[in-house]
């Protein structure tokens, strides 16, 4: 195991460190944005799952501050596949059905600004 | 690198282990094994989340969903609907007990609302056998920042600014403490934690050392330098074996990085930390008991001075601090003792973390600032009295502390406000007593384990703590007189005064506050061999109510000393004398005809 001699290399390995932990540190923040996917049986044989993957991947590649997490059924008794939920502040909430990987790179847009 | 969509947290403390966590853990971890989830979603088991009313707790996140009460049977449901449909376990959710709706956001909790997470910071977050989770959350940055920036006198400078005072009870203001040991000089200084916790009731230290070693570790090496230490010496009872074996990890770990041992940060800071294991004996808590423990020497404490300070371990200068103190040490650090200092009242700043036990609905641990009042404590962290009881009284400062009454609902703890109320703040158990208290017995109760706890070294302690119990014993018999209380009062002035250590000094405190709090309990105990509480046995009296008896014979045919006389279907009397108050013919009697009088 490499010995921590500097602050730098203390730094480094904290990066490292931290990015496995990303998933729980973004959960355990107050207040950020909230992207939430519906993941229902509906969903997930609509390719929900998919669409999860895609948005982790994006966020994770521009670098985005924002919890992507799944849900249960968003619109009651929907057979709209892939419903998105977008949080900005908690409480107020946008609703996306029909997302596929293009109108989720135009919610991630959302969260640019 | 494969990165974890989903984070399951499992409670690894000691309350969640003994019902059954890491068996939970596994049924996750097999669970997700089987859906191919397991480069998906990581289970990881942490320190205590401290809701322990509710345990165990399973925490998933991202998105903070807290089950509560979760059985091993359990984990093939959560991995089916949460991770796999993504659907809440409702009947897992916690409930709140006033509204009756499930609450699956942890930070939704009335339990948790009201609590600032300072020394807990990391506690039921972390994997706290993973140093690198640690190093994650700012951990030994802090260190760092001491050895390449900070002097020694900067760092006590820091620490006696943020108005930091020790955590094990007395309250000392921890930079003095440090200041003093460091202008000690000597060839060789230790840094002492204690992590000897023996209120009863208590168990934030444990928890503590159970869910984030690394930050007891690392401020043991900011107090070291500080002070001039080169040498850790942890103090720690034998009955914590999962503190013991997460603390053994974790310098394990920060040896092989090179964060304990020589030239640390490349500087000429060398420390290194052993642990001494103690027997579980309350005296060892007080400092010069605990250094002659670890010496190997009987643990009796000495008169002070010399203090520690000057002469302690191995005759050497020696700084003890408490384990919640030390967990306070590398935060204040990082965010500066302005940050610290302007949390908290005018004479005590920060948080301090409180075991919440007795007859409250949320028992566990609690981390809140100083000021806030007993009433927040104890209906909206806590969530009320058990069964809708009536408060009476509540418990601080273990044996060492005293009651507090509803007049002092609203005060806001303190160190000094607890001692101005008659109690303190001692490691910070808070028992919380109903109407079915009896405030005599209570006293006996802390008397009894002062009783087998002193050392016997001095003679107020080994004898007047036992004269005390004896005095109390009688009162709970129906044999104390009037001249028993003020014999109370005075012995317990007189052993306050005259005992060599703390735990003498402090044991008649359970006596005096119940008497200054209780008074007129303790005269109907002795003037009217009455206990209002139903405690006291020998003051009770089991009545057959000759008008409602029909003689049914089930009370006598019960009662397990013959005590109950009376032919078939004629009322039934109760020798008294023989009653040994067992209840037994209250619960067989189908007509209500029995009562305690």
């Amino acid at each position: 195991m490499a010995q921590i001699k500097t602050l730098a290399d203390l730094q480094a390995l904290k990066k490292v460190a931290h990015e496995k932990m990303d998933t729980r540190i973004k959960g355990n923040t107050s207040g950020l944005p909230q992207i939430r996917i519906a993941m229902a049986t509906v969903g997930i044989a609509a390719g929900a799952k998919e669409i999860f993957d895609y948005f982790l991947e994006q966020a994770d590649a521009e670098g985005l501050n924002v919890v992507v997490t799944q849900t249960g059924v968003i619109k009651d008794g929907n057979c709209q596949p892939v419903v998105v939920e977008l949080a900005l502040t908690e409480g107020e909430c946008q609703v996306f059905e029909n997302v596929d990987k293009k109108k989720a790179d135009e919610i991630l847009d959302m969260l640019k600004h | 690198m494969t990165k974890f969509k989903t984070h399951i947290l499992v409670c690894g403390g000691t309350g969640c282990t003994a019902s059954l966590s890491d068996k939970i853990a596994k049924n996750l971890k097999d669970n997700l094994a089987d859906k191919g989830l397991e480069n998906e979603v990581q289970v990881i088991l942490t320190g205590c989340f401290g809701f322990c009313e509710k345990g165990p707790i399973v925490k998933i996140m991202p998105d903070n969903t807290f089950y509560t009460e979760v059985k091993p049977e359990d984990a093939k449901e959560i991995i089916e609907e949460h991770i796999v449909k993504g659907r809440k376990v409702t009947r897992l959710l916690y409930t709140d007990p006033e509204t009756k709706e499930h609450i699956a956001d942890s930070k939704h909790m009335g339990f948790y609302k009201k609590q600032l997470r300072i020394a807990l910071r990391n506690c039921g977050f972390i994997d706290p056998e993973n140093i690198e989770e640690y190093i994650a959350n700012d951990g030994y940055e802090a260190l760092a920042k001491c050895l390449t920036e900070y002097t020694p006198e900067q760092v006590i400078d820091i620490i006696k600014k943020s108005g930091l005072r020790g955590r094990g009870g007395a309250g000392f203001p921890t930079g003095i403490k440090w200041e003093i040991a460091s202008k000690n000089h000597a060839d060789q200084k230790y840094i002492v934690c204690n992590a000897d916790e023996g209120d009863p009731g208590a168990f934030m230290d444990r928890s503590i050392l159970e869910g984030d070693p690394n930050s007891i570790i690392e401020a043991m090496a900011i107090g070291g330098y500080a002070i001039g230490a080169t040498k850790g010496l942890v103090y720690i009872r034998a009955e914590y074996p999962l503190a013991i074996h997460r603390l053994e990890v974790a310098i394990k770990q920060a040896r092989e990085y090179g964060l304990l041992g020589k030239n640390i940060f490349g500087s000429t800071f060398d420390f290194d930390i052993e642990l001494r294991y103690g027997a579980g004996a309350f005296v060892c808590g007080e400092e010069t008991a605990l250094i002659h423990s670890m010496e190997g020497k009987r643990g009796e404490p000495t008169f002070k001075p010399p203090f520690p300070a000057q002469s302690g371990y191995l005759e050497k200068p020696t700084n003890v601090n408490n384990v919640e103190t030390f967990a306070n040490i590398p935060i204040i650090i990082l965010k500066g003792a302005d940050w610290f200092s302007s949390i908290g009242t005018e004479k005590s700043k920060g948080t301090k973390v409180f075991a919440l036990a007795g007859q409250i609905n949320n028992v566990g641990l609690i981390e809140i600032p100083m000021g806030t009042t007993l009433r927040e404590i104890i209906y909206e962290i806590g969530g009320g009295i058990k069964n809708g009881r009536k408060f009476k009284a509540v418990q601080t400062g273990g044996p060492s502390g005293g009651c507090l009454t509803e007049k002092h609902l609203d005060v806001a703890i303190d160190y000094d406000s607890l001692m101005a109320a008659g109690s303190m703040m001692g490691s910070g158990g808070m028992v919380v007593m109903d109407e079915t208290s009896c405030m005599v017995s209570i006293a006996k109760f802390y008397l009894d384990f002062t009783v087998e706890e002193s050392c016997g070294k001095c003679t107020p302690c080994r004898i007047g703590n036992k004269r005390l119990y004896e005095i109390l014993d009688k009162i709970t018999q129906g044999k104390g007189t009037m001249e028993d209380l003020d014999n109370l009062r005075n012995l317990s002035k007189v052993i306050k005064d005259t005992a060599l250590c703390g735990l003498g000094q402090t044991s008649p405190n359970p006596v005096l506050s119940t008497i200054d709090n209780f008074w007129d309990e303790y005269v109907e105990h002795v003037q009217e061999h009455k206990c209002r509480a139903g405690v006291c046995k020998a003051l009770m009296k089991y009545v057959i109510d000759p008008n409602v008896c029909v003689g049914c014979t089930a009370c006598a045919r019960n009662c397990p000393v013959n005590a109950i006389k009376g032919e078939r279907k004629s009322a039934h009397e109760i020798n008294q004398d023989a009653c040994i108050k067992c209840g037994t013919c209250i619960e067989k009697c189908k007509f209500g005809a029995i009562s305690i009088k």
